[in-house]
């Protein structure tokens, strides 16, 4: 594989872990509750990595893939909700799949000397008419970068639910 | 190499250095304006504080770039009177938030000093001490990488402490 893709994956694949690892454990309750005056819960932030992460960046833009194209409309880019009837245990398992699919798609459409340096499949226009990220590269970075992100939000949300970090160290000495 | 693949290589790592950059700011945005007392005040039961992050994030700055890549030794100012690095010990720094930027600050500007004579496909001179000896990061391009996601990573608990602090949120601006 490009090393330059593989490395991706690697702090994708470890942010990944880290997003499932700070949540183990949790009820089902606490996964279900506001922790911070802003109100989301654990669990809905689950689903935007899921949806407005993984699926929109990777298989959406990366790939441009016709069957996420509703993920473009103007105003679909906020899935911080559980939909109802949806079980935790569901929520781990499509991000699960999810994330797994991304890296195939990877695999399928940026595995070429210079597949990074090209613009991506597919763009948002409706949501962002005026912004655009220009290659692959760009749109890699920026899931790298809102990923570790939100995995920074959970550790420090874990804690103030039950004062555990991810494997008992501290997760603030990366 | 062609005229072309080496135009990609320089737009390739003026993007990477356009996202470190971001983060930077991001992190530097989010604690601008608080309460100097929240700087000092942990917000979690492990202990660390946004003073001690912040100062943590400096002294990443300073150990990839510095110690990993040029493979230097060297000894600030800052040093005196501060405890040794200990990964069990929760992040706290006691110094003044101007002073806290300003060391932040100025290790970036290092850094990028590295960056600015450095291809990313330079191999470090220097060593990482990590929990495995032979984990050693095999080029500049994934210290940069690294330094990007930590930099994200904590700009996210940074996000919380602010929350918490006074209830202002999104101040990193990303999209």
């Amino acid at each position: 594989m490009n090393k330059e893709l593989e490395a991706f994956i690697d702090y994708l694949d470890a942010e990944r872990d880290h997003v499932r690892g700070i949540l183990e454990g949790l009820s089902d309750q606490d996964l279900r509750r506001p922790v911070l005056p802003s109100g989301w819960s654990c669990l809905e932030l689950v689903r935007h990595l899921t949806v407005d992460v993984e699926r929109f960046w990777l298989r959406g833009v990366i790939a441009g893939e016709a069957e996420v194209a509703d993920l473009f409309k103007a105003g679909a880019t906020a899935h911080w909700h559980v939909p109802d009837g949806m079980s935790a245990d569901e929520v781990f398992a499509d991000y699960r799949s999810e994330t797994a699919r991304a890296n195939a798609t990877l695999a399928a459409v940026a595995d070429t000397e210079h597949a990074l340096d090209q613009e991506p499949n597919a763009w948002p226009v409706e949501i962002w008419p005026n912004w655009r990220l220009p290659d692959v590269r760009n749109v890699l970075l920026h899931v790298v970068t809102e990923l570790s992100c939100h995995a920074g939000h959970l550790d420090a949300a874990r804690e103030l639910i039950d004062g555990k970090t991810w494997f008992g160290r501290d997760p603030y000495t990366n | 190499m062609t005229a072309t693949a080496e135009s990609a290589l320089q737009e390739a790592a003026r993007t990477l250095r356009r996202f470190l950059d971001q983060q930077r700011c991001a992190v530097l945005a989010i604690v601008d304006g608080l309460d100097e007392q929240a700087w000092h005040r942990p917000i979690v039961p492990s202990g660390w504080t946004p003073g001690g992050l912040l100062a943590h994030l400096g002294g990443a700055e300073r150990h990839w770039f510095q110690d990993v890549v040029l493979g230097l030794d060297d000894v600030l100012p800052w040093d005196d009177g501060r405890p040794d690095y200990d990964p069990h010990m929760a992040l706290t720094c006691e110094r003044p938030p101007s002073e806290i930027v300003a060391y932040y600050r100025e290790q970036c500007a290092r850094s990028n000093a590295v960056l600015d004579v450095t291809a990313l496909t330079a191999v470090p001179l220097g060593r990482h001490n990590g929990p495995d000896e032979d984990d050693q990061p095999p080029t500049v391009r994934w210290v940069v990488l690294h330094m990007i996601e930590e930099t994200a990573c904590h700009s996210g608990h940074l996000d919380i402490a602010r929350e918490m602090a006074d209830g202002q949120t999104n101040l990193g601006a990303r999209i």
